[in-house]
């Protein structure tokens, strides 16, 4: 991978994302920005730190806590 | 990036060797068995720790009968310096050249978990190098041979996409975990809305109103009844007065009947004092009884003698010869006579004492039955004595009690007599008042209970909606939990689509210029995704198998797609080709010198080969001459 979208990932995550919840009428009626922004949290943090140290559950707490806003 | 340097030691052929570079085109010029392939081995391996010849041993690659061999590279990345040492035993070593200094420090040395952080820094990424940077020889065919699985792995790789997969893969479980915590509160959703029951409030409501006004009409009558205290003990003092009542009655009656004629108890008692007198004196009757009878049955006995003595005198008398019948004697009549006169007086006398004897005993004998009769009543008497203590004593307890409940009665409801007696006529009205309270009562503590047992349902509906609605909430939760996770999971596929089609478009875009610089244009319409990494050919609308190229043209395209694919992903700056012109007809050779000077204009290029048209090709190159046996250093 380009050492640009290397650093770029997180961010083209983010726009994916943003792109999924305008489209998609599923997540749009449900989910909020906080949940977005657990999702994008979740993401950067299992890239950063590689899944061999991110566990399945430090992600559920991480976006489950986000939903229980 | 530029490579500076190749040091090796105990490597391959070489004992203590090292290779300066310099930019531009570095050829490194020999025969066969000189150690060419060997220094791009070198290369491959101090920047990845792994040989560029799959299936090759690490320990394989030292120096014969060397325990250990390494390779190192010097390269400058932007303005600092590095030295990158590996052992073949995984050891591993970074460098880098102090500021205004020529010494060297050291960054880290350790094994290879230290890759990752050449990676994430210099981006040596062993599939980057082997796919973009490094052509070995032999690497066309066996890319083409390589199976699609494979190739994928390898775009994979390349584009950062196994590490998004394997955040993708962590998303999916997460979901996997919110889809069952789901279903089991969906479940429990489903249980709860079975057993939920209709609500009571309504039902409460109308049985408050009617206990309200049941207890309004209690109270009134309490006032009516001049009573302020409890109602229960009124009425059970009332019932106690009502069968206290009975039983005096009863035992007033017992008395009376006890006594049969005698005006009182002390009337009784002096009675039986009489005749406990009359009987003490009557003591001897029996004795007196006795004598006379046997006075009786003697005179009896003297009278029976006399009479036969009689007979027997008036037989003499009468006899025919005047002789005694029995001693046939003569018989002296005047004689006989005369003791018979004396014998009928006596038994005449006899009679008239047995006469008055009788009479004495007759007389004796109604008074012994007279005497009798009067110890049967003294006995009776005495009985009935008892029976009146008892029943004077259970009149005196139950009037006390009676006169007790009389009083309390009288305290709370003081129209009640709290005489003895009967319940008179004025206590009918107070009693069917009570009667009415008591009714009232009943209803009023039925209502209490119902009113009770609808509150405790009411309590646990309450309960039941409660955990209803915190179970909602949690539903509510679980589905945000979960779509966040699909979203994550759509967002990591959108990402690598995203990936692809920023770094394989540009990809396909570059193979078309280098196509074109090389005077290939009759390949278009080139696909990198859809056959992963496999350029796709689509020449003139018909899909074209790359393996029915001819070498040549198999060789140019390849070069050209690495090339484009260094590109893409950030090229490293510098080439490494083992031997490209092998098995090159004259005309492609040239075109492979060509291709070389003009990467060489952009990039730094090191090349392999023991063709002197090579060579003399590529005249301005920084030529590294190998020898069949390396010299020392």
């Amino acid at each position: 991978m380009p050492s640009t979208l290397e650093n770029e990932l997180g961010e083209i995550y983010e726009r994916e994302v943003e792109k999924l919840i305008e489209s998609e009428s599923k997540y749009q009626s449900v989910l909020g920005a906080s949940e977005v922004s657990a999702v994008v949290q979740a993401f950067r943090f299992a890239l950063e730190h590689g899944v061999d140290k991110v566990t399945v559950q430090m992600l559920y707490d991480m976006i489950d806590d986000s939903s229980g806003d | 990036m530029r490579l500076e340097r190749i040091i090796l030691k105990s490597f391959g052929c070489f004992d203590r060797r090292y290779f300066d570079l310099s930019d531009g085109v570095n050829l490194i010029f020999g025969p066969n068995f000189s150690g060419k392939s060997t220094l791009v081995n070198a290369i491959f391996f101090a920047l990845t720790g792994k040989p560029i010849i799959p299936k090759v041993g690490l320990t394989a690659m030292a120096q014969s009968g060397a325990s250990s061999g390494t390779a190192g590279i010097n390269f400058r990345n932007g303005e600092q310096s590095y030295q990158l040492f590996r052992s073949t035993q995984g050891q591993v070593q970074l460098r880098q050249k102090e500021e205004n200094d020529e010494k060297w420090r050291i960054l880290f040395t350790g094994k290879r978990s230290a890759d990752e952080d050449l990676r994430k820094q210099f981006h040596f990424s062993y599939h980057h190098l082997a796919a973009a940077t490094f052509l070995r020889e032999g690497e066309i065919f066996e890319f083409l041979a390589r199976q699609p699985a494979d190739r994928r792995d390898v775009l994979n790789s390349l584009l950062g996409i196994d590490r998004l997969m394997e955040v993708r893969q962590r998303f999916i479980e997460g979901r996997r975990v919110a889809k069952r915590e789901e279903k089991r509160i969906q479940d429990h959703q489903r249980s709860m809305r079975v057993t939920t029951v209709k609500n009571h409030r309504e039902e409460i409501e109308r049985v408050e109103t009617e206990l309200k006004g049941l207890e309004s009409e209690y109270e009134l009558l309490s006032g009516k009844a001049g009573e302020s205290g409890d109602t229960v003990l009124v009425t059970e003092l009332t019932q106690a007065h009502e069968r206290f009542q009975k039983e005096i009655d009863g035992l007033i009656q017992e008395r009376a009947s006890a006594l049969s004629g005698f005006t009182d108890v002390n009337h009784l008692q002096t009675s039986i004092k009489e005749i406990e007198a009359a009987t003490a004196s009557a003591g001897g009757l029996d004795k007196q009884r006795d004598e006379l009878i046997q006075g009786v049955g003697s005179l009896n006995s003297q009278i029976q003698t006399l009479t036969a003595e009689c007979e027997t005198l008036c037989q003499l008398i009468d006899s025919d010869h005047g002789h005694c019948p029995t001693c046939h004697q003569p018989v002296q009549q005047k004689i006989i006579a005369g003791i018979l006169a004396k014998k009928e007086s006596a038994r005449a006398t006899s009679q008239k004492e047995l006469e008055a004897q009788q009479k004495t005993l007759d007389e004796q004998t109604a008074n012994i039955n007279a005497l009798r009769g009067l110890k049967q009543r003294h006995q009776l008497m005495q009985g009935k004595v008892v029976q009146l203590e008892r029943i004077e004593k259970q009149l005196a307890k139950l009037q006390r009690d009676f006169d007790g409940v009389a009083s309390r009665l009288g305290a709370l409801q003081p129209t009640i007599p709290q005489q003895t007696g009967a319940v008179s006529d004025e206590a009918a009205d107070p009693a069917q008042i009570a009667e009415q309270r008591r009714q009232l009562k009943y209803r009023i503590d039925s209502l209490r209970r119902r009113l009770v047992g609808l509150n405790k349902e009411e309590a646990v509906i309450a309960h039941k909606l409660e955990e209803l609605q915190r179970t909602q909430h949690q539903a509510n939760q679980i589905l945000r939990t979960r779509l966040s996770f699909e979203l994550a999971c759509d967002g990591v596929e959108k990402t690598i689509a995203s990936l692809q089609q920023t770094i394989l478009q540009p990809a396909e875009k570059q193979i078309q210029r280098w196509l074109e610089r090389m005077d290939l244009t009759r390949f278009s319409q080139i696909d990198l995704k859809s056959q992963h990494l496999l350029p796709s050919l689509n020449v003139e609308g018909s899909e074209r198998n790359l393996l029915l190229l001819s070498g040549s043209e198999k060789m140019m395209l390849y070069l050209c797609f690495k090339a484009a694919l260094s590109e893409a992903l950030g090229a490293l700056g510098f080439f490494v080709f083992d031997d490209p012109t092998l098995h090159l007809d004259p005309d492609r050779r040239s075109a492979m010198i060509d291709f070389i000077q003009r990467l060489a204009e952009e990039h730094q290029v090191i090349v392999t080969s023991n063709d002197p048209e090579v060579r003399a090709g590529l005249p301005d190159a920084h030529l590294i001459e190998t020898v069949p046996h390396t010299s020392h250093m």
